[in-house]
């Protein structure tokens, strides 16, 4: 998604992946076809753009206001502001790069509302990912108890994904971490397209089998964070 | 004939070495990215963030055949799309059904660079490497900009390794405050950039089409008793351009004076008497200045006049400026000696310390 | 369908790699079963996991939260609206700036100001090659009221909302200066100049003097006839 591709190598005459012109491949095209879906008023669309991202934002508004249950309701707005503003999205830009932006502007101006203070010079070091060497540190301070959570999800996940089988973790870190469309494992892993997407959904099986685990069986309880 | 031969191979030899010894320097790096911000081909998403305020653009630069062709588009859901083609600057503004032309003094890139003939020349910045690290998953080399005081701000560039691009940049106050701040959140350097890349995605039938008049920044002669000047500079402020123009909004000629530090330039303007009372009395440390992101604007009175200062300065820089302006008076204490009407912004074209 | 056929088929949509028409199908089925989209949820969790992005913990019925909002407001939105939200002339001023030098058209309360220095010309340039494409029709129940024949109507734009700050008044002098000197400042800057003045976007810091400023209440100096 956001992520820099600047060939290795001081040679700039090797071909890049993605073409400048090419349509979003990979990470980008699940969401721009949800996006046209929503423009096209197919309301339930937008509902799944929402659960994708509601983690990282609510996470992101947290860096500005402390308190969680503040956070979600800011966390709210952006996605309302984002809905009403989606008709003037025309995809130059990754969805979650455009959410973003509301996101960081939504959750100043409530921190300015809050303290009654202008945001100023505020030091937003990150874009819209977090890089990765970065996510160590702890930057905000969660509730005990949704810090407990969140490391016991990473641990299991991580876990989760190291005790896949070889062509399975391939799959999918080809295309969570690279972010490369099923085509396109496919070539790299001399394999068919149907593969991909079946080796795929079931190292998402497996891992989710485990992560249903961390959130009590996951099974019909009201309060389930999800 | 083998002497002078082998005296030329010998300085040769100096020279690489001094190159080579130089390369790893900070105003080495800092022309590397100058250089790549130039002369590569490139495409990517970056946040600028200023005042509080946050804004995704997406920039495409294409060098070909010496043509550079260079576009901005903004992602907030405005439309708005800059499109340079050589000199000439297309903006488009589809919020306001309105396109202007304009034609650049130099071709000046989107997307700033920081002169390094400049920055050694001014003696008001120490340039600096800090630890480098890594940011967008990319090795960086961190290069700060400080400034010797607080009457300016400075830079932290964090330069990629591999291809000297600025993935993130920072202008900051000298309390360490982020005034302004880009960062690249995607960004690629194709061999090929297609047209199409460059064309606006706007259809402008039936807007406004704008352009720069004729008449606009003609210059006209000036009494010689009424010269204003600034009559207390801060350190390593130089007059860099002097004019007379016609501007809208104004009555009478207005003086447009241009001091710069090597780094950041301050626009003065003084108005033809407006025939107030001169407002003594008033302090300098009370006048009001307006920000615009990175920008501070103050105006005051003097003698008579209203003046205007401007400039990506702190605001007390523009205060002081502002204050000092008196006419036909030499300028005195810090100030320096008016140069000719040197432009503050050099001509294009490789000025690099080293060869 | 088998639900283990109905997961697959959810973690393809999730990457964006199923068919349109199965789309549709699966689309239903997730309107109606909570537990497809926690499904989905966790899907994204993973992906950020993955990534080491940072994610918080969520209440399980945040997205119904948002869903109830935005169907509460449907057929009371437009575009329209959202244009007027957002578009808020400072006391009935238009600044209209443009790159450095070029002059500044001003209303002010409705009193039209010379100005000279714009030549209002047909274009000189080319018409871009591509056009923007035209927004779907939206069907009326969407939330989004569109106006009908989309390939002859401009699309809706909106003006980058205001920042926080003082709804400052002001003169259309300033606004010439600012342009003029925004030749002589880093280009980034002269683009964000430019913008700023037409969302009339500034922040005065304290303290205001009365001597000075930009608050002036009279009339609009006559702008010079000619050069």
């Amino acid at each position: 998604m956001a992520k820099s591709t600047i060939p290795s190598g001081p040679d700039r005459t090797a071909p890049t992946a993605g073409a400048a012109n090419a349509p979003p491949t990979g990470a980008d095209a699940g969401d721009l076809s949800l996006v046209r879906r929503v423009q096209a008023g197919e309301r339930g669309a937008y509902d799944l753009l929402v659960l994708k991202y509601q983690h990282k934002v609510v996470k992101l508004v947290m860096r500005y206001l402390r308190d969680v249950g503040d956070a979600e309701d800011v966390a709210q707005e952006v996605f309302i502001k984002a809905y009403r503003a989606l008709p003037q999205f025309r995809g130059d830009s990754a969805f979650y790069t455009w959410l973003y932006r509301i996101a960081i502007n939504t959750a100043k101006n409530a921190l300015s509302a809050r303290e009654r203070t202008p945001s100023g010079y505020e030091l937003d070091a990150q874009g819209p990912d977090e890089w990765p060497e970065m996510a160590s540190r702890l930057r905000d301070p969660d509730t005990p108890e949704g810090l407990a959570l969140t490391d016991e999800i990473r641990n299991t996940v991580n876990g989760a994904i190291s005790a896949l089988p070889e062509d399975l973790r391939t799959a999918i870190v080809l295309r969570e971490l690279e972010g490369m469309s099923y085509e396109e494992i496919a070539v790299s892993m001399d394999c068919p397209v149907g593969t991909v997407r079946s080796r795929i959904f079931r190292a998402r099986e497996a891992i989710d089998r485990q992560l249903r685990k961390v959130f009590d069986g996951g099974l019909g309880r009201s309060e389930e964070l999800v | 004939m083998a002497r002078t031969e082998g005296h030329l191979l010998w300085l040769a030899g100096l020279l690489v070495a001094a190159a080579a010894a130089a390369a790893e320097s900070p105003q080495s790096f800092i022309a590397q990215m100058d250089e790549a911000l130039r002369n590569r081909n490139y495409q990517g998403v970056f946040v600028h963030e200023h005042g509080g305020q946050s804004e995704t653009l997406r920039i495409t630069h294409r060098v070909d055949n010496g043509q550079v062709s260079e576009r901005i588009v903004s992602l907030d859901g405005s439309g708005r799309e800059y499109i340079r083609r050589g000199s000439q600057i297309t903006s488009y503004l589809p919020d306001q059904n309105l396109v202007v032309v304009d034609t650049t003094p130099d071709a000046g890139l989107l997307l700033s660079e920081l002169r390094v003939p400049d920055l050694a020349n001014s003696g008001q910045y120490r340039l600096r490497e800090l630890a480098a690290t890594r940011t967008s998953g990319r090795q960086a080399r961190v290069i700060a900009v400080e400034p010797l005081d607080a009457m300016r701000y400075g830079y932290r560039l964090w330069i990629d390794e591999v291809s000297g691009m600025p993935l993130k940049t920072q202008l900051l106050s000298s309390r360490g405050e982020v005034v302004e701040q880009l960062i690249f959140t995607d960004l690629r350097l194709p061999a090929k950039i297609p047209d199409s890349e460059l064309q606006p995605a706007v259809d402008a039938q039936g807007y406004r089409w704008l352009r720069r008049g004729v008449a606009a920044g003609t210059a006209v002669g000036i009494p010689a008793d009424s010269a204003w000047v600034a009559a207390e500079l801060p350190p390593g402020f130089r007059l860099t351009a002097r004019s007379v123009q016609v501007l809208p909004g104004t009555s009478g000629p207005v003086t447009h004076l241009v001091y710069s530090d090597g780094l950041a330039s301050v626009s003065v303007f003084v108005e033809s008497a407006i025939g107030e009372p001169a407002s003594g009395g008033v302090r300098q440390e009370t006048l009001a200045v307006t920000r615009i992101g990175s920008t501070s604007a103050v105006s005051t009175t003097v003698q008579g006049h209203r003046v205007t200062a401007i400039g990506e300065v702190p605001p007390e820089t523009v205060r002081a400026i502002a204050s000092s302006l008196r006419a036909g008076a030499e300028p005195v204490g810090r100030g320096l000696p008016e140069m000719g009407p040197v432009a503050a912004r050099p001509a294009t074209g490789r000025n690099y310390p080293h060869p | 369908m088998s639900h283990e056929q109905l997961e697959s088929q959810l973690s393809a949509m999730y990457d964006g790699e199923l068919p349109a028409a199965e789309c549709e199908l699966l689309s239903r089925r997730l309107a109606r079963e909570e537990l497809l989209r926690a499904r989905w949820s966790r899907y994204a969790m993973i992906g950020a996991v993955m990534r080491s992005e940072p994610v918080a913990a969520v209440s399980g019925d945040f997205a119904r939260r948002v869903s109830s909002v935005i169907a509460a407001d449907a057929g009371r939105f437009s575009l329209r609206r959202v244009a007027a939200q957002w578009w808020k002339p400072a006391s009935g001023a238009a600044l209209v700036a443009g790159v450095a030098g070029i002059a500044i058209l001003v209303l002010r309360s409705g009193l039209p100001v010379q100005a000279p220095a714009l030549a209002a010309v047909q274009p000189t340039v080319a018409a871009p090659a591509t056009v923007a494409p035209p927004l779907a029709t939206l069907r009326p129940d969407s939330g989004y009221a569109l106006a009908a024949a989309p390939s002859r109507e401009p699309a809706s734009y909106v003006v980058p909302p205001r920042s926080l700050g003082a709804d400052v008044d002001v003169p259309a002098s300033l606004a010439s200066f600012v342009v003029a000197h925004s030749e002589y400042s880093p280009p980034l800057v002269r683009r964000h100049l430019l913008s700023a003045w037409i969302g009339n976007d500034l922040v005065q810091t304290s303290p205001p003097s009365s001597s000075v400023l930009f608050n002036d209440a009279g009339a609009v100096p006559p702008a010079n006839g000619t050069n």
